[in-house]
């Protein structure tokens, strides 16, 4: 489990280092909000969503660490524990925050094929997966 | 920009673990338990590294959840009589003992508010009181071989810990929850308490500790069905 969770960090890790490097450098954020090239504005909606799915996936490992350690991530739980006073306690949030990684995948998933459906329709999308 | 290499592996590599990520359910094959199977001794020794670093915070006794700690049984629930109840403590000591609820009461007690973690899922934070298992298995003198500890229950469940995890301060043999004697579902009248270790570790219905030198052939009733042993939190 170590190694698997060291594993898919060092990835996360890396790809991201790239990602930051590239919306900095292209400004992908800066493209969608003020360019006129509709291609261009696709590519960088297209390249944010790629960078939402490594967040949402580095979120989805640390969180998972906490609950598989919590008595030695005590610190990493207590991130959690912002819905308490609402009477949630933070093993739930985190629980729920854990698990609202998957639809938030396939969402962004969804979004993806969407994305590559207006660009090159079907057509695309064969060639992505062959 | 199509001809930018870079950005191609970028995205070779995440549609590769976006594929991973879909088969990762599948994957547990031969090659995964072996690779499991190979890392668990470095991942107990992390583990041991980071329970070495004192005990773990507790919670106020305003935290406690009395309604979120479920009851699992894997034989029923056993009555014992609290008069004619013993503690066996045997194994590798030079005093085996055989200890009334008369003699644990007189060891100094500590209550721990901390989570109790089930291997299920759901947490509860739980107030646990009794003595400390340390303490108790330094009154039988334990042998400085003895490396492993099973402990006995009731209801023929059965544990082995490593001594540890067994001598960490925040290890109780529970008598009380929440401030009130144990209930008889929630292992009356001793039961195994600690923080650092997943439910199922946490045997009910206490009457036999034995000091051992290894490991024998039963590790515990779920271990023996596949569980991890360690089940460090």
């Amino acid at each position: 489990m170590g190694l698997y969770a060291a594993n898919l960090g060092l990835w996360i890790g890396l790809l991201l280092h790239r990602r930051h490097r590239r919306l900095a450098d292209g400004g992908d954020l800066g493209t969608l909000r003020h360019s006129a090239s509709a291609p261009r504005r696709r590519l960088a909606s297209h390249r944010i969503t790629y960078t939402l799915m490594l967040v949402v996936l580095a979120f989805s490992l640390l969180s998972g660490l906490a609950m598989y350690k919590p008595a030695q991530l005590w610190w990493l739980v207590s991130l959690f524990a912002f819905a308490e006073p609402a009477g949630h306690s933070s093993w739930q949030t985190l629980r729920v925050c854990h698990l609202a990684t998957i639809p938030a995948m396939a969402l962004l998933l969804a979004a993806h094929v969407g994305l590559s459906w207006r660009v090159g329709g079907l057509r695309l999308l064969r060639r992505m997966v062959l | 920009m199509g001809s930018d290499p870079g950005r191609r592996r970028a995205l070779g590599l995440l549609v590769s673990g976006g594929s991973s990520l879909l088969l990762g359910g599948c994957g547990l094959n031969r090659w995964s338990t072996a690779v499991g199977a190979a890392t668990q001794p470095l991942n107990e020794r992390i583990e041991a590294l980071l329970q070495g670093q004192g005990p773990v915070p507790e919670f106020r006794r305003s935290q406690v959840e009395p309604a979120a700690l479920l009851v699992n049984s894997f034989n029923g629930t056993p009555n014992l009589a609290p008069e004619s109840y013993r503690l066996v403590v045997n194994g590798a000591v030079r005093r085996p003992l055989r200890l009334d609820l008369a003699a644990l009461a007189a060891l100094p007690q500590r209550e721990c508010v901390t989570r109790h973690v089930c291997v299920e899922g759901w947490a509860a934070i739980v107030a646990w009181s009794g003595p400390r298992l340390a303490d108790v298995l330094a009154l039988a003198g334990p042998s400085p071989l003895g490396a492993y500890l099973a402990i006995r229950s009731a209801d023929q469940y059965f544990e082995t810990w490593d001594l540890a995890s067994a001598l960490h301060p925040q290890t109780l043999l529970a008598t009380h929850m929440n401030g009130a004697p144990l209930p008889v579902a929630n292992g009356a009248p001793v039961r195994l308490a600690s923080p650092i270790k997943l439910g199922y570790k946490q045997s009910k219905w206490v009457t036999g500790l034995e000091l051992m030198t290894s490991l024998g052939d039963r590790l515990g009733t779920w271990e023996d069905r596949g569980y991890e042993w360690f089940a460090g939190l």
